[in-house]
């Protein structure tokens, strides 16, 4: 294990030389016993790498190692048979990658899942909702942790009981988003943070699309929910085409900007959620029944007066304000006021900003 | 020998009585001045030398000594040239006039003799008043603002020669304002400037359409004097409603007027005006203002706009363009409604009674949370969230959301409520108020302390457990609690209902205060 770590944090030696000095050699400790620094290594590596390596073989190798092993952190390389097979086809594929928690299994089947980071409550109910149908049904969904449909898509799959994976740009000891601590350990304790940073490594803005080929690799398909025209989630759907995964997209509507990714997708090609069952359905072969998530809001909406239907039809997925539903309606002002106060009381809408109303966001 | 002369020096808004003593004795010829004087004063030795020899008077020579009592209050300010002059005079025997005493005389020389006005001049006036003077020497050009104090002759020179003739032959001046006098406290003039204020129809609720919700809370906010908060897009017109909200404010007071005019006086704001300044102020100072000109301060202590706001509306446009110093500065003033600012030169209390009316953009771009058009990143965001504090967002009762106005409202300009009549509905709450807490050291239902809040806002029990469910819905804290109660009497009191009902608790909620929250997800 000693020698995988030191070999793995080796610097200035890319993943793909790496890959290749395995091949020749079979494993790290190979590497560091049988290296040769006279042999002839064009086409492998330049003669900065050379050295390097010659540098590093001086380490006190028990020393770093031990080092290591006091994070608490755990490392998988492509040695090992844990390595998500996965990866293999990814062509910079990492030696190593560190985590914290358990890895998947080999028999599980994992569904990435990607979005914006600001997102509407739309977005965020649905990637809420596509995540717990897929950690209901055995699904590992892979994400980023990152804010809005990353988090959404945690949070559903482990509401749901289900395992999770999240692909950090960071080094794992590292929760970056600070808000998302809750989430983190949530995550930790039902899958795996993983990242093939080490310990301690800030996270840099570069870090971020290379950790989205890690997450399209390791998945078996990729789900995007919420992408304007230049999002970053775009580059892991490019990462994940190259990779030969399935495509699948929520849709926005047309006039909407932060589908408006989305949508173009589906113009090219990707496959349209329908409807989260018919989504996981596809995946699986098999029929889900519907499952009505939320039995007590389909309660509550069945029993509003009608004027409290009136308003809660106005209020939308996105921010809808307050004047807008006053003059929307056919109402008295001060009655709007306060069917909608109630609304909020009983939990069916929310304040996103002052004086602007969403459909609330923990539906499934 | 000797003489004595009564003036007054400006200190903070009030005035205190200053007597000018000269000597003129054997000995040296040197002009010598006394009585801690500020630089501005010990000049006025130049201007009052010049000055008298163009009136044709040259100074003895012999030993001058002019004393400034009393000697521990700092003199500031241009108004001693005049009384120093004569004083000097008197000490010379070219004025020999018994009634010298009960005068007091205040103005600024210019080398050709020419008297210039002065700030302050109400506040001096007052304070002779009280200290029983009959007659005043005052600049012409303050003439009229020194005409509003009762009871008192005001002789208004334009050049010392003016004061000599007085002084001397006590001659009546053609003042051209004898009726001054009826004037003052006049309900005829008052009205006259009112209508001036009100109907500058520019600035009429009738003109604002649409904004259901804004016109409400507005109303709602002055009903109670309660502070507002607007926030939305750019060109939602948060600024043309502010500049509105005048036009429903009640009449002051005759105290609140002398208040107010005092403040303006002394700032050198007051003018040529007619009578006491009887419209409440409007200040809407421009965010690269100061902490100083904003409470007050310098080296000279002056009123900052507050004070110049007190009894009126303070409009803060663009709150969070605001250096965030200036604006942490008003938590105190908005809670005590006074500011005390100590320098060296003395411990000066303001009144800062203001209804705070502050309009600011959801976020830098101003679109937020409409993510379409909204463009700002998590860190600008956080910036601009970061540029309010939670404790100042607290101390503001209500927080309206303003929208762009559509154009079927832009079409019937002109049709809605006027700001007349909604002012009627204002002055008939500020009333009710005035009766139920004339027992009360406070007025409105914004400065009910939270120890009489169960006397003056109790909930009865259905009440009381939709505002349980509610404050932990919501996320209230005890404060943002204490405001909504506040604000439900009255709207409650609009609704004319003795006791608060869930539909004022609603509509207090949908006006609470902004949170920080909103800038999450």
């Amino acid at each position: 294990m000693k020698y995988k770590y030191w070999f793995n944090e080796i610097e200035g030696l890319g993943n793909v030389a790496k890959n290749k000095l395995i091949d020749l050699y079979g494993s790290a400790e190979g590497v560091y016993n049988e290296f040769k620094s006279k042999e002839d290594w064009s086409g492998i590596l330049n003669a900065n790498q050379v050295e390097n390596i010659e540098q590093a073989r001086k380490y006190n190798l028990d020393l770093k190692y031990r080092e290591f092993a006091s994070y608490g952190e755990s490392m998988v390389t492509i040695e090992d048979d844990e390595y998500p097979r996965d990866l293999f086809e990814v062509y910079d594929h990492p030696y190593g990658l560190y985590f914290l928690g358990e890895l998947p299994r080999a028999s599980d089947e994992m569904v990435a899942m990607v979005g914006a980071r600001s997102c509407s409550a739309y977005g965020k109910s649905m990637a809420a909702e596509i995540g717990y149908t897929l950690g209901e049904n055995g699904f590992v969904v892979v994400s980023g942790m990152a804010k809005g449909i990353d988090s959404a898509s945690h949070v559903g799959c482990l509401d749901a009981g289900g395992r999770t994976v999240a692909v950090l740009g960071c080094g794992v000891d590292i929760c970056y988003p600070a808000m998302n601590k809750n989430l983190y350990h949530r995550i930790i304790e039902n899958g795996c943070v993983i990242s093939e940073y080490p310990h301690g490594r800030q996270p840099l803005a570069g870090q971020f699309p290379s950790r989205n080929r890690i997450i399209s690799g390791i998945s078996k398909s990729l789900v995007v929910v919420e992408a304007r025209k230049k999002s970053g989630s775009l580059i892991t759907v490019d990462f994940a085409l190259e990779q030969g995964k399935d495509i699948y997209v929520v849709p926005g509507r047309i006039t909407d900007k932060m589908s408006e990714g989305c949508n173009r997708l589906i113009n090219q090609g990707a496959s349209i959620i329908t409807s989260s069952e018919d989504f996981v359905q596809s995946l699986m072969d098999v029929n889900l029944e519907h499952i009505n998530l939320l039995p007590e809001r389909d309660n509550l909406l069945r029993n509003l007066t009608p004027q409290e239907r009136e308003i809660y039809a106005l209020v939308d997925y996105y921010p809808t304000s307050l004047n807008t539903i006053i003059d929307n309606s056919d109402m008295n002002y001060l009655e709007v006021l306060s069917i909608i106060i109630g609304l909020v009381e009983k939990g069916l809408i929310s304040e996103k900003f002052k004086n602007q109303y969403v459909i609330s966001e923990n539906t499934y | 020998m000797y003489s004595c002369i009564n003036t007054a020096v400006l200190y903070g808004i009030e005035a205190l009585m200053v007597s000018v003593e000269t000597d003129i004795s054997d000995g040296m010829p040197v002009f010598d001045m006394v009585g801690s004087l500020s630089s501005e004063v010990r000049e006025s030795r130049e201007r009052v030398r010049t000055a008298l020899k163009g009136a044709g008077y040259s100074l003895p020579v012999k030993r001058i000594t002019v004393n400034f009592a009393p000697g521990n209050v700092r003199k500031t300010g241009t108004g001693f040239d005049l009384p120093m002059a004569i004083s000097i005079l008197a000490a010379m025997g070219v004025i020999e006039n018994d009634d010298i005493n009960q005068m007091i005389i205040v103005g600024e020389l210019s080398l050709n003799g020419e008297v210039n006005g002065v700030n302050g001049i109400l506040s001096m006036i007052i304070t002779a008043k009280e200290r029983g003077i009959k007659v005043c020497i005052v600049p012409a050009v303050n003439a009229k603002e020194a005409g509003l104090v009762p009871d008192m002759k005001i002789i208004p020179v334009q050049n010392l020669n003016q004061a000599i003739t007085f002084l001397t032959k006590a001659q009546e001046l053609e003042t051209g304002n004898d009726n001054l006098n009826d004037k003052a406290y006049g309900d005829d003039v008052s009205d006259e400037v009112r209508e001036d204020i009100i109907s500058d129809d520019k600035y009429d609720f009738a003109n604002i359409n649409g904004q259901k919700m804004l016109r409400r809370a507005c109303e709602v906010a002055i009903s109670g004097m309660h502070n507002i908060l607007m926030v939305g897009p750019p060109g939602a017109g948060k600024t043309m409603i502010a500049k509105c909200i005048p036009s429903i404010l009640p009449d002051m007071t005759p105290e609140e007027q002398i208040q107010i005019s005092k403040i303006y006086s002394a700032c050198g704001l007051f003018g040529e005006r007619e009578g006491l300044i009887n419209h409440r102020p409007f200040r809407s100072p421009h965010h690269t203002i100061t902490p100083n000109g904003l409470v007050g301060g310098g080296s000279v202590v002056r009123p900052g706009e507050i004070s110049l706001a007190n009894g009126g509306v303070l409009f803060l446009d663009e709150l969070t363009e605001f250096n965030k110093d200036t604006l942490e500065i008003l938590r105190q003033p908005l809670e005590d409604k006074k500011v005390c600012i100590s320098r060296v030169s003395g411990n000066f209390t303001f009144p800062a009674d203001f209804t705070l009316v502050a309009a600011m953009n959801p976020c830098k771009c101003g679109y937020y949370p409409d993510l379409n058009r909204c463009h700002c990143s998590d860190r600008s965001l956080k910036n601009y969230r970061n540029k309010l504090s939670q404790p100042l967002l607290d101390r503001i009762d209500l927080c309206v959301q303003a929208e762009t106005v559509g154009f079927m409202d832009l079409k019937n300009i002109g049709m809605s409520e006027s700001s007349a009549s909604i002012r009627q509905r204002v002055v008939e709450m500020h009333n009710l108020q005035k009766d139920r807490y004339k027992l009360e050291a406070f007025n409105f239902n914004s400065q009910i302390p939270v120890g009489m809040l169960e006397k003056y806002c109790a909930l009865k029990g259905a009440e009381e457990k939709f505002m349980e469910k509610m404050y932990d819905k919501m996320k209230l804290t005890a404060r943002t609690y204490h405001r909504i109660l506040r604000v439900a009497r009255t709207i409650a009191d609009m609704d004319g209902s003795e006791d608060i009902q869930i539909k004022h608790l609603q509509e207090a909620l949908c006006y609470r205060a902004m949170d920080q929250n909103f800038w999450n997800d």
